[in-house]
């Protein structure tokens, strides 16, 4: 659909939905307040104007080329009600130049109309320049993000790998990256009156566009680039890590029918859609970056593309069934997915490759029973199966009969998960105790260049399957317990212990064996007090998956080196909401999360894909450990002075510590790599004030400080004041 | 095949006795709204469409107003002790909206087994949340009121990095339904994230396995101290898959297979400190085994 066809239909139905509003408002009443504000911000510590703040990335204001400014915005609420329903919303808020958002929605008897759009502009894109080579400094004790002792020394003696030596950023002058991200949709729901209770359907449209530029990274390849020039062949190699200014321009549109209905005390739901997403940015291939500021003498002989987003589409029929018999309920679904690519690279169209296509076929059956009196049964089981249509194999692309053109290609991944589970309730503390029992059977149809094996001690290098912790098979049980108790009259104890084993795993960061544990105490007095705790625990391990070095010219069957990974995650923390009286109620919470992973770090002298004509051997060279804490302490309050003042406020500290890595990775980073020492506050304190029957004065004032411990360049301070004006009616 | 051919038998034989044990539903007196209004005249003008009929959610209506009239009547110990009207039960609620697509599995949904009722979430007569603090305005109030009982995801949303749920750019509900069942999903294993993020789900060429499989195997979706809500941070979250080789990677580019040399092969920060600098296609590629491009 084009641009102009949208306009129409979205024309058409923001007229249906005031129309429908005012056929049904013969008898409503409306009221609403519509509230002019002013806001006034400043950044007022620290980066300047030409990089990315730590607190801009999900809060970007007025544009990079201020720190400080003032702007209006308007916050609209009104609402038409009759004596069934609120016939008629309208409702926008604005929380800043870049973050506001809007719905609309009309309700008749047989009728339901919706709209909605959001805006918010993120800067993360800018932080994830301040992080890229070339801009961080100090690494491994040099003056860039790079190690030019990677292209020493300079001239042909050099033979060392210099991909890493020096990065070049060909488009210097741009430091302000960031994405805006405007959402929108319209809803059309014909109720169930319109068709006699017996059906009904909706029709949506859903749709974004994405706008703004990001920081884009590459490396050339040795095939990419060649010189003959001066200092050959590290002039080369010197210039391969490189980083541009990517332009970001997508749109989504995605159009839904539902249906459904209970013809003889069947549910039956049916929800089809089309999703289409296009990319409008323009296509790079590595020539054209690379081209500007590359030396005479280079040559970049290739159509290769740069960070290449493809059109696609995704159409999705879905098909739901629920009943209840008594006791039991069956419900049961089957759903057809299929993307499709609907554009191709230069390099794709040149080589053949024509056909992008991912299908997936799932399904599932529940079944449940209450019929024994204290007693609940349950069964499911799930499946769902993903299977790759795409070209294959496409010469000079992705074959398995060519060097270095596959890795692995995943044809199709088929998961089965089933269980049953038991819920019992018992007298004592009015518990119901639920203890079950999960099985995942994950079936992988995987290529590998294995054909290439016959031609060992000939050209052929490959990724071989002994060489891989990737596995075709997982297969995992875990049993649980849900224990739900309330000893008392407003306290609920939850406590859920789990354990996983798996004899396979096809990936390392599925655990062979898990033990999770998740708690949860609450209580609620009458007089509005709500008191909780909680202390989560899981921990994950993985010592399933090995490799296997090879001699040169020999197939994988020597020493064999096993991955032995162990993460545990916790958490715990209490919180508390208090009403001191009837007019001031306050609110304080504590949490803790800790993540605490280790794993071996492993090594090898050549590339995997280099065998097995040349030997691979793999070395366990330490075990680095990941360790962060986080803390986030939360005090809140609200206080009714009388009928015409309210003071809100609410203060928030999070602070993260640790390290990425230790032992020999840690050495080699600098502190912004291995060290996370963060801190934020934040501070927010409202008050509205009623001046007189139907206006209402509001005010607001933020302010929010990082701290970084160890990029120091990231600690910055915000703060902004809102005044605003409510008028009723 | 057998475990589960065992499994499909239990829960059908499961299924066909469980219709002979179910016991009718006893039904409520019937009472006109009218005669709660004489009291409840608040809840009237704030009651939703369809929910005229007071004792279609407060069951016990009619003996609630009964042992009303008595107590007005009765003088002193003669007084009967006072019968509160029934909260509604989600069963309640759902004779009425089960049938709507969004809800027709409620009953094997998480929230359902957790014990959370509809009314947990959803007041007919009065929202659950009323009014914003300060700190919560931008999230909204569905996301304040899915914090009330998940503080432990709220506070992932002061990470470093998160899905700006709290800043208003992300809500709860735009990734979770809160009336749908982990086991009742259809679809990619990914949809639920690339039904916002269509830039990376490809199709791609070369597929980055973990990812084609499930986002969570590298991110974490609610917070991490880490960037790009990475589950850990680089180069680890990698390594604990790829063994490193020197070529390419350490300073000299040795290619040797002798332990004691792969060992002492510098490899500078400048390689270690974002693996997906070089490695950026890291979702999938077009063109590049490596993902590089």
């Amino acid at each position: 659909m084009n641009a102009k066809t949208q306009m129409k239909v979205m024309v058409v139905a923001v007229a249906s939905t005031f129309g429908t509003a005012l056929y049904a408002a013969d008898d409503a009443v409306f009221s609403g307040e519509v509230t002019p504000k002013l806001y006034s911000f400043d950044y007022f510590k620290g980066s300047g104007t030409n990089a990315t703040q730590f607190l801009e990335r999900y809060n970007s204001q007025k544009g990079s080329d201020t720190r400080g400014g003032s702007y209006f915005d308007l916050d609209l609420n009104i609402v038409g009600k009759n004596a069934q329903r609120n016939v008629f919303e309208l409702e926008r808020e604005g929380f800043g130049a870049y973050n506001h958002r809007g719905k609309v929605k009309a309700n008749s008897d047989t009728l339901g109309f919706s709209g909605y759009y959001t805006n918010f502009r993120s800067a993360s894109n800018g932080f994830v320049f301040r992080y890229s080579p070339g801009v961080v400094d100090g690494v491994f004790g040099v003056g860039t993000g790079t190690a030019p002792a990677y292209a020493s020394p300079v001239g042909p003696a050099n033979t060392q790998t210099g991909y890493v030596a020096k990065f070049n950023n060909d488009s210097a002058g741009q430091t302000d990256y960031k994405v805006d991200r405007n959402t929108y949709g319209l809803g059309l729901a014909l109720k169930p009156t319109l068709f006699g209770n017996s059906l009904a359907a909706a029709l949506n449209y859903d749709g974004y566009k994405r706008d703004g530029n990001r920081f884009a990274t590459y490396v050339l390849g040795g095939s990419n680039i060649s010189n003959a020039g001066a200092g050959a062949p590290d002039l080369g190699t010197q210039n391969r890590w490189r980083g541009f200014d990517m332009p970001v321009d997508e749109k989504m549109n995605r159009y839904t029918l539902s249906l459904n209905g209970a013809p003889g005390g069947f549910n039956l739901a049916y929800e089809g859609s089309v999703e289409k997403f296009d990319n409008s940015a323009r296509l790079f291939t590595i020539a054209d970056p690379a081209a500007v500021a590359l030396p005479a003498g280079t040559v970049v002989a290739s159509i290769n593309p740069l960070h290449f987003v493809p059109d696609s589409t995704l159409v999705s029929n879905n098909f739901r069934f629920a009943k209840n018999y008594g006791g039991m309920a069956v419900a049961a679904g089957y759903g057809l997915s299929v993307l499709d690519q609907d554009s191709f690279s230069q390099q794709q169209q040149t080589l053949g490759y024509n056909t992008g296509k991912i299908t997936t076929n799932s399904a599932y059956l529940n079944i449940t029973s209450n019929a024994i009196n204290g007693v609940g049964l349950e069964g499911f089981v799930k499946y769902n199966n993903r299977k790759n249509d795409s070209s294959f194999p496409v010469a000079g692309l992705i074959s398995a009969t060519q060097d270095q053109t596959l890795g692995v290609r995943v044809n199709r991944v088929k998961a089965l998960n089933y269980g049953l589970a038991g819920t019992f309730r018992v007298a004592a503390m009015k518990s119901t105790v639920t203890a079950g029992w999960k099985h995942e059977d994950k079936d992988r149809d995987l290529t590998w260049a294995t054909a290439m094996i016959p031609l060992v001690g000939g050209v052929g290098n490959v990724v071989l399957p002994q060489q891989s912790f990737y596995r075709e098979n997982t297969r995992s049980d875990e049993l649980y317990v849900n224990l739900i108790a309330r000893p008392m009259p407003g306290m609920v104890l939850r406590v859920s212990p789990s354990y996983l084993a798996a004899s396979e795993t096809g990936l390392v960061t599925e655990p062979d064996k898990s033990f999770g544990l998740k708690t949860k105490l609450s209580y609620a007095a009458k007089d509005g007090t709500l008191a909780s705790g909680y202390y989560n625990y899981r921990d994950r391990k993985n010592a399933n998956n090995s490799i296997t070095d090879n001699a040169a010219a020999v197939l994988p069957a020597g020493a064999t080196t096993t991955q032995d990974l162990d993460r545990t995650q916790q958490a715990a923390g209490v919180s508390l909401n208090f009403p001191v009286s009837e007019w001031i109620n306050t609110s304080a919470s504590l949490s803790w999360m800790q993540d605490d992973f280790a794993g071996y770090y492993l090594r090898q002298g050549r590339r995997r894909f280099e065998a097995p004509n040349n030997a691979i051997t793999f070395i366990v060279n330490d075990r680095p450990n990941y360790k962060v804490d986080t803390y986030v302490l939360t005090l809140g309050g609200d206080w009714q002075v009388n009928d015409e003042l309210r003071w809100n406020g609410n203060y928030t500290w999070s602070q993260s510590k640790g390290h990425t890595a230790s032992g020999d990775i840690a050495t080699a980073l600098t502190a912004i790599d291995d060290t996370i020492n963060s801190s934020v506050h934040s501070l927010a304190l409202g008050v509205d004030y009623v001046v007189k029957k139907n206006v209402k004065l509001k005010a607001s004032y933020v302010y929010e400080y990082n701290k970084d411990g160890s990029y120091s360049d990231l600690t910055g301070a915000y703060h902004t004041l809102m005044l605003g004006v409510g008028f009723g009616f | 095949m057998r475990r589960l051919a065992v499994l499909l038998a239990v829960i059908l034989g499961g299924a066909l006795h469980a219709g002979a044990w179910a016991a009718p539903m006893a039904k409520a007196a019937p009472i006109k709204g009218d005669q709660c209004v004489e009291c409840h005249k608040t809840e009237a003008t704030t009651s939703h469409a369809f929910h005229g009929e007071c004792n279609s959610c407060h069951t016990n209506a009619g003996d609630h107003a009964r042992n009303q009239e008595a107590r007005e009547k009765a003088k002193g110990p003669a007084k009967p002790p006072r019968l509160a009207a029934t909260k509604p039960e989600s069963k309640e609620c759902l004779a009425c909206h089960e049938s709507d697509k969004r809800r027709m599995h409620f009953s094997i949904a998480e929230h359902n087994k957790a014990g959370v009722e509809c009314r947990d979430c959803h007041g007919n007569h009065t929202p659950k949340i009323k009014t914003l603090n300060a700190g919560m305005e931008k999230g909204g109030k569905t996301t304040a009121l899915c914090a009330t009982c998940h503080q432990d995801v709220l506070a992932k949303f002061s990470m470093n990095s998160h899905h700006p749920v709290k800043e208003g750019g992300a809500t709860c509900t735009g990734c979770h339904d809160p009336h749908a069942s982990k086991q009742a999903t259809l679809g990619a294993a990914t949809a639920q994230c690339t039904s916002c993020h269509q830039a990376i789900r490809g199709p791609h060429a070369f597929e980055h396995p973990p990812a084609a499989e499930d986002c969570k195997n590298c991110h974490d979706p609610h917070g991490s101290p880490n960037k790009r809500l990475l589950s850990v941070a680089q180069p680890m979250q990698c390594l604990q898959c790829h063994s490193l080789p020197n070529r390419r990677h350490g300073q000299t580019g040795s290619t040797s297979a002798v332990a004691a040399t792969i060992r002492a092969e510098v490899v500078a920060g400048a390689a270690l400190r974002d693996c997906a600098s070089c490695h950026n296609a890291i979702h999938g590629s077009a063109t590049d085994q490596h993902l590089r491009h």
